[in-house]
């Protein structure tokens, strides 16, 4: 039945240990316990936080899109920022990645040329644009910054006439 | 140290109240008690409280000891009991809880520390923990307690044929889980 391996195992392995000392102190003087079940109740309360907090991490994630309004709505959905990506806008959409930070990278195409332009929350508030230099501009409590291309041309992005450089 | 037999002495000066008698009963049995708490649950903090649990049930219910049988036998179905208790209670939600906050932890010990609580010791238990509770609690009687079957089939009321039954079965789940070890002690 037994095998000889198992036997000296078990033995040796599942061998008495000493009581700890304050076993005696614990049965003189029974200290209120949580109850299993309210022990169970705390990890999984413990989980359920640990869980809430890993779902609501802000992370990166991508979507590839080329529909300027299901972008737009993308964007909107992750990073709360709005973009008003035109649709008539003479570029072509390629994507987009939203960032922990609250930020969003868009990327498109302009005559074939790539370019991507991150939005940002502005740290202040202005109606119509305002150029910090040629690559970033501000509208709306928002911030543009273009890499590839000058921040007037991304402005074609939300609007088929680019606004003036200040 | 453990009673010799039966100490009608210590046993009627426990149900008058002597806290001294109730000592040497304590000292006499603390760490069988334990052991078996602790190979049976395989965690120090439970093993704690199945161990507090049965020194108090003890005490409080020892006029219903009438000495048919043994004490010891009498003694070992309290831990029994309280054992298969604990683990029906509690057993499957905290598996449960325990598989999900590893996925959330991180590993806590290093190799080093591994080695430092025995690997070996850590396998068996785990092996252990996995065993149904009727199977598991004749290892441990058996192996921890060097019990044999007719005074393991007295504790857990049952036949010597169904002891040898759950021991064998026990076994087989154990070789195979067991397997990387076996040629440590062969």
């Amino acid at each position: 039945m037994n095998k000889n391996w198992l036997g000296p195992l078990l033995d040796r392995n599942l061998r008495p240990v000493a009581a700890p000392e304050e076993l005696w102190e614990r049965v003189c003087d029974p200290r209120p316990r949580p109850k299993p079940v309210l022990r169970l109740r705390l990890a999984l309360a413990m989980i359920a936080a640990v869980a809430t907090a890993w779902a609501l991490h802000p992370r990166t994630a991508s979507f590839d899109s080329q529909g300027a309004s299901e972008m737009r709505a993308w964007v909107m959905d992750r990073t709360g920022l709005d973009v008003p990506l035109s649709p008539a806008a003479p570029i072509r959409l390629c994507g987009s990645t939203a960032f922990g930070n609250g930020s969003a990278e868009i990327r498109y195409k302009l005559r074939d040329r790539e370019a991507r332009i991150l939005v940002a929350k502005a740290e202040r508030y202005t109606q119509s644009h305002e150029f910090v230099s040629r690559t970033s501009s501000i509208l709306r409590g928002q911030s543009y910054t273009v890499s590839g291309l000058d921040a007037q041309t991304a402005c074609i992005l939300c609007h088929v006439d680019p606004p003036a450089m200040n | 140290m453990v009673l010799e037999g039966l100490d009608f002495e210590i046993i009627h000066a426990c149900r008058r109240g002597e806290a001294d008698a109730f000592r040497v009963l304590f000292e006499a049995y603390q760490d069988k008690v334990y052991s078996i708490a602790l190979r049976y649950s395989g965690d120090r903090t439970t093993a704690l409280d199945i161990a507090q649990d049965v020194f108090l049930k003890l005490l409080s219910s020892m006029q219903d000891f009438r000495g048919e049988a043994g004490f010891e036998s009498w003694l070992y179905r309290l831990v029994v009991n309280r054992c298969l208790d604990y683990h029906r209670r509690s057993r499957r939600i905290r598996v449960m809880v325990e598989d999900a906050l590893s996925a959330f932890t991180a590993p806590r010990e290093t190799a080093l520390h591994d080695l430092l609580r025995s690997e070996v010791e850590e396998q068996v238990q785990r092996s252990i923990d996995r065993l149904a509770p009727e199977q598991r609690i004749v290892v441990v009687l058996r192996y921890t307690e060097g019990m044999s079957y007719d005074q393991i089939a007295e504790i857990l009321g049952c036949s010597m044929g169904t002891v040898a039954s759950r021991l064998n079965r026990a076994h087989k789940a154990l070789e195979k889980r067991l397997a990387p070890l076996r040629r440590m002690y062969e």
